[in-house]
């Protein structure tokens, strides 16, 4: 089974007038508690970490065009997709149908069959950009973990009050750890070296791979066309030449909209502030939906829409430190920017890891950079969040509040998911005295 | 930027050790022309930062409603910042700052929605205590002539040593101010933007920070200078400051009996040894002030003052210093878990730097502060504490960050359950568990769990620190 972490979004208009009756069932799935309600019990699936619904306002694009309301259903799974559709049109069939007879192409008026609701998610299904803070743990897995992690900690806790830790070597504590874990017919399955499987590997770095043998390659044969003007060499040429072309082109037209008047937004109310953040109610983990329009001009959808297809093949070196997990999608033609993130403790301290780095200021404006009212950016990564008060303000502009959210393991933080998986992979795993120690610091 | 001292309140960039006796009066005004004759008459006693005190020094604070009720009009109010305007006891500030549980404001002794409003706070610091007293009884003669209400007054105490109460000294790590005392002769690297503690002035963004304003046509007297980047405003908040007071009761002797019990510490001669070792473990410095990393396995006296280290190279696995102790915590200087190097730690931790101005309270337990008397004293059932006072020039930003993102959250550092030992909220409550010590040892840790919450929040609010023009103006509304 694939462990890689996706995401998975879901989009339908709703049909004019019906926002409020659909706002009133995603208000009754959350207020019934949303692991366990009665319409889609978000706790019984299986392959999922994260969920969010939420109602896209109707707005109007910088030329004037109306952009209509929308449903956004986004989920974060491990596993395949096919029983991901599957298991979701299995768990939440009766939400589903409360939630879609308000919106268009929607066509059953009593509840549909399984499969028939399989259909209509997957035909609108569309494409997103996601960001993972832990990769290769399935929510089975975490829950796992954590408990092995616990049942460690507890046996810890017990050696040291009966004094049998006293002058053990690192070796010898582990051993002492692992006959414990042993011992535990609960915890059989850690007992079994953990490996990551070639498949979840490719799955992971496979795009990245091919896009490298594409360019590298090109180049390559670029280079050798000097030489020799062969069918091949004319191939790697376009192939290099093209790509070099069109991001310079693209920069350049990027470079001259960048240099239109900044356009503030009006900043949000106090009331409006205050509605947001007050809904950070969780001791460890909370959501944040950032929906808005571009800045005017065509360049700013292709240079983004770029930009969103290229960061997936470098999804294995991103790095948020407090995110377990965020996407970013182009909706109506690519006129709006969606981006929704799962992070630890309250979005206050969230947006300051973008602006209080360097480094991740400059990532930030790649793609934030060209939502309306941000900070004006220069060459798509320069300036742009450094001017943290326009920035805060903007993400405050464009914040949306969520009908629904559902994070699965609500207790363990993004640091402690990865150091479950750590304490896992090094309990049985072959380790050196070094490594051993280091491992050790882990509980 | 000329920094203009003579506008500023001296407490901002001195902390009056010469000043060694203190106190705060928190007020109510009941009528607000008599309220604003009192604040005309003490805007001329009120201490600049020009040069040091040597006999008392005099300062004022206002409180959102305060403002209100003397007359601030409707915009120059809105244009505070929104942590102001709500109050520290608002619900969900309560969520941000970990006033819930133990520290709920229904069981405060002052502030908060449940005793009286709060307009004012007067703060008076003095050489000794028979000039605090003289001076304090000439500002309670004209309380009642102004209609004053003395809500609540709250004195400090010096402890031996400077020490707090649960015998560990305070008060050694501070940011330099960029271009001010020591921080006039040090690199840009070594200092904090004026900006981050006085508004008027730029801060780390080179933006200047979110200052309250006064419309031109409002102060026809005009008193206050205008804005830096828009001169059609005038600059209330100019010279002045956000001031967070928070008054945090401690329970020394069950701090010490829970060290006494719980301590398994090795390489302790005996449980005092144990319980002292583990209490240092949690201060991340010795009672004298000598800081863990410098010195791990014995107080070293001599390194009372030092200030002068880092975490990421010297102790990135809290082997000396524990990840989780109240230091790493209230300053993590270069090390945040979440980072990949000291200079992004450093970049980050940089932008949430407080200035404390804070002073004991109550009578210690043990005169001398000698850490084994301390640890032996029996229960007086004295009430003690910290009247914990910080400036900031962004409270969300600075402050409550601080105090929720580090001080609070269970999670800081990797850990799992472990809020901050010594003023963090300490509960078990639908499967969150915050009351637990982890120090990091070889081959593997100790966890000390059920931690009673040994500090307790008693009252606070947040106030305005005006600049001397911003009082008289106030006073002149």
């Amino acid at each position: 089974m694939s462990t890689i972490h996706y995401g998975l979004t879901i989009s339908v208009r709703i049909r004019p007038g019906k926002r409020d009756t659909l706002e009133a069932v995603l208000n009754k799935i959350q207020d019934d508690g949303v692991a366990e309600n009665d319409l889609f019990p978000f706790g019984q699936l299986s392959t999922t970490h994260f969920a969010t619904w939420v109602i896209v306002p109707e707005e109007e694009a910088p030329n004037g065009r109306k952009l209509h309301e929308q449903l956004l259903l986004m989920t974060s799974y491990t596993g395949a997709r096919a029983k991901h559709f599957d298991e979701l049109a299995h768990v939440g069939l009766k939400g589903f149908h409360e939630a879609f007879l308000h919106c268009e192409g929607y066509q059953f008026q009593s509840s549909p069959s399984v499969d028939e609701m399989c259909r209509f998610l997957k035909k609108h299904a569309i494409r997103n950009t996601f960001y993972t803070g832990f990769q290769y743990i399935t929510h089975e897995q975490a829950g796992q973990e954590n408990q092995l992690r616990e049942a460690i900690q507890g046996f810890l806790d017990q050696a040291w009050k009966n004094g049998t830790l006293a002058d053990k070597s690192a070796l010898e504590t582990r051993s002492m750890i692992q006959q414990f874990v042993e011992n535990q017919p609960e915890l059989a399955w850690a007992t079994k070296p953990y490996k990551r499987s070639f498949n979840d590997f490719l799955r992971l770095f496979g795009p990245l791979i091919v896009l490298g043998v594409i360019l590298g390659g090109s180049l390559i044969l670029s280079i050798i066309f000097i030489f020799t003007h062969t069918l091949v060499t004319t191939i790697g040429l376009a192939i290099f030449g093209g790509f070099l072309l069109t991001v310079s082109l693209l920069l350049v037209l990027l470079r001259i909209n960048e240099s239109n008047p900044h356009v503030d937004v009006a900043p949000p109310t106090d009331e409006r502030i205050y509605e947001i953040t007050s809904k950070e109610i969780y001791p460890v983990k909370n959501e944040m939906t950032v929906i808005g329009t571009l800045k005017k001009g065509f360049i700013r959808r292709v240079f983004l829409g770029f930009t969103l297809w290229l960061v997936p093949f470098f999804r294995a070196f991103s790095y948020i430190p407090t995110v377990h997990t965020a996407r970013w999608l182009q909706i109506d033609g690519g006129r709006r920017l969606v981006f929704i993130a799962y992070f630890d403790n309250t979005s206050e301290g969230y947006a300051h890891d973008f602006v209080d780095s360097t480094k991740r200021t400059r990532n930030l404006n790649l793609i934030f950079g060209h939502g309306k009212g941000f900070p004006a950016t220069k060459w798509a990564v320069g300036g742009g969040g450094k001017d943290r008060k326009r920035y805060i303000t903007a993400v405050r502009a464009s914040q949306k509040i969520t009908q629904l959210w559902y994070s699965s393991h609500n207790t363990l933080g993004i640091l402690n998911l990865n150091n479950n998986r750590d304490i896992r992979k090094g309990l049985f795993g072959d380790l050196d005295k070094a490594q051993v120690e280091e491992w050790l610091l882990k509980l | 930027m000329q920094i203009e001292k003579e506008d500023i309140q001296g407490l901002i960039l001195r902390g009056y050790k010469g000043l060694p006796s203190a106190s705060y009066a928190v007020l109510k005004c009941n009528d607000p022309a008599k309220a604003k004759a009192y604040l005309q008459d003490l805007s001329h006693q009120i201490t600049n930062a020009v040069s040091a005190p040597k006999d008392y020094a005099m300062h004022l604070a206002f409180t959102y409603e305060g403002l209100k009720f003397l007359g601030l009009n409707d915009k120059s109010l809105y244009s505070f910042s929104q942590q102001f305007k709500e109050g520290m006891t608002e619900a969900h500030r309560r969520f941000i700052l970990g006033d819930t549980e133990d520290n709920a404001p229904s069981s405060w002794d002052w502030g908060g929605p449940d005793n009286d409003a709060i307009h004012l706070m007067l703060l008076i610091y003095a050489k000794d205590q028979p000039t605090l007293d003289q001076a304090y009884d000439e500002q309670k003669g004209k309380f009642s002539a102004h209609d004053l209400t003395e809500i609540t007054y709250l004195s400090t105490q010096l402890l031996n040593g400077e020490k707090e109460h649960f015998g560990f000294r305070d008060g050694v790590s501070q940011p330099i101010l960029r271009g001010v005392g020591k921080g006039a002769n040090l690199p840009d690297e070594k200092t904090i933007p004026l900006g981050e503690f006085i508004l008027g002035y730029q801060n780390w963004y080179n933006q200047y920070p979110d200052s309250p304003e006064v419309e031109i046509n409002n102060d026809l007297e005009n008193i206050l200078p205008n804005k830096a980047h828009n001169s059609s405003v005038k600059d209330l908040g100019k010279n002045g400051s956000y001031m967070v007071f928070r008054q945090l009761s401690q329970n020394v002797c069950a701090f010490w009996e829970y060290l006494k019990k719980e301590a398994i510490e090795p390489g302790a001669a005996d449980q005092e040894e144990a319980a002292i070792k583990l209490a240092s473990k949690m201060v991340g410095r010795w009672p004298s002030g000598a800081p863990l990393v410098k010195s791990p396995d014995k107080d070293e006296p001599s390194l009372s003052h030092d200030n002068d280290f880092l975490f990421w190279n010297e102790d990135k696995h809290g082997l000396k210093c524990p990840l989780g102790s109240h230091i790493r915590r209230t300053n993590p200087r270069d090390w945040l878990l979440t980072e990949k190097s000291a200079l992004e730690s450093q970049e980050m931790v940089q932008k949430h730097r407080i200035l404390r101005r804070g002073r004991a309270y109550g009578p210690p337990l043990v005169a001398s502060m000698d850490t084994k008397a301390l640890i032996n004293a029996p229960e007086d059932n004295q009430e003690r504490g910290l009247h914990f006072l910080c400036f900031a020039g962004d409270i969300i930003r600075q402050f409550e960050f601080m105090q929720n993102a580090w001080v609070k959250f269970h999670k800081f550092g990797g850990t799992y359950e472990d809020s901050d030992p010594l003023i963090g909220t300490h509960y078990k409550k639908d499967g969150i568990v915050t009351d637990t010590f982890t120090v990091q040892a070889q081959p593997v840790r100790r966890r000390y769990q059920n931690m009673p919450q040994f500090s307790k929040m008693k009252g606070g609010e947040y106030f305005f620190f005006p600049g001397i023009k911003a009082i008289k103006y106030i006073a002149s509304l």
